[in-house]
């Protein structure tokens, strides 16, 4: 099944990286690529259309960030998604133009 | 600091409806309507679950004092919270303000101890931990 990938950004040094390095399961992980990291899930909408793969993934942000705000962490705002998206599929092509 | 376990924390959390919506509102900035809205979350996943109100434990400060009363009248009423609090100021229970700490309501006579819109946030985060903690989500 095609797997989305869209970048995103922090501006907190640590988290990101820290994120990567932790033990990561179902039903999305956090992955860095050629240096930019990236939320990675399975969608199998038209791997044409990146409308809902944006909104999907600014749930996911949505939720991360609000346990972000929670103490110890106290970082809101903490992630940020950019437009880039890449769609690749079972066998790790690249699917269609990165948006 | 250590995410490590954060993504972890996120998926356990996001199981559960109740949790995910509280944390959604908790995000979203404070404002005596968010934070009002993560208590009735909290208030109505213990109802479900433990078939009991909020326990008192988790609203109780460092002095002993149940503070739930007084962050339920702050947010609701406009006469304490101004044109901020969720209520208006036609449909709030009218005052005599004591001091800048304290008031009571004329209906009643409830003293209440005024919090600020960021006294009630510190109280709602603390409400959320202990909450989450009982749902098996430790930070």
């Amino acid at each position: 099944m095609p797997q989305r990938l869209v970048e995103i950004t922090s501006e907190h040094s640590t988290l990101l990286p820290s994120i990567v390095k932790a033990k990561q399961g179902p039903p999305y992980t956090i992955i860095e690529r050629e240096g930019n990291y990236y939320l990675s899930f399975v969608d199998t909408d038209d791997p044409m259309n990146t409308q809902k793969a944006k909104q999907d993934a600014d749930i996911l942000l949505a939720n991360i960030s609000a346990m972000l705000t929670l103490p110890p962490y106290r970082t809101p705002n903490a992630l940020k998604r950019t437009n880039r998206i890449i769609t690749i599929d079972d066998n790790g092509a690249k699917l269609g133009k990165v948006h | 600091m250590d995410f490590s376990n954060l993504l972890e924390m996120e998926v356990n959390a996001s199981k559960l409806t109740r949790i995910k919506q509280a944390l959604r509102y908790y995000a979203d900035g404070f404002s005596w309507f968010n934070l009002y809205d993560v208590y009735e979350c909290i208030r109505k996943d213990c109802k479900d679950v433990n078939k009991s109100a909020i326990p008192k434990q988790w609203t109780t400060d460092a002095q002993g004092n149940d503070r739930l009363k007084d962050f339920g009248e702050c947010a609701n009423n406009a006469f304490i919270s101004g044109y901020a609090a969720r209520h208006s100021f036609a449909d709030s229970n009218e005052i005599d303000r004591i001091s800048d700490t304290l008031v009571i309501l004329k209906k009643g006579n409830v003293k209440i101890s005024v919090m600020t819109l960021n006294e009630a946030g510190s109280f709602i985060e603390n409400l959320m931990v202990q909450w989450l903690k009982d749902r098996g989500i430790h930070f």
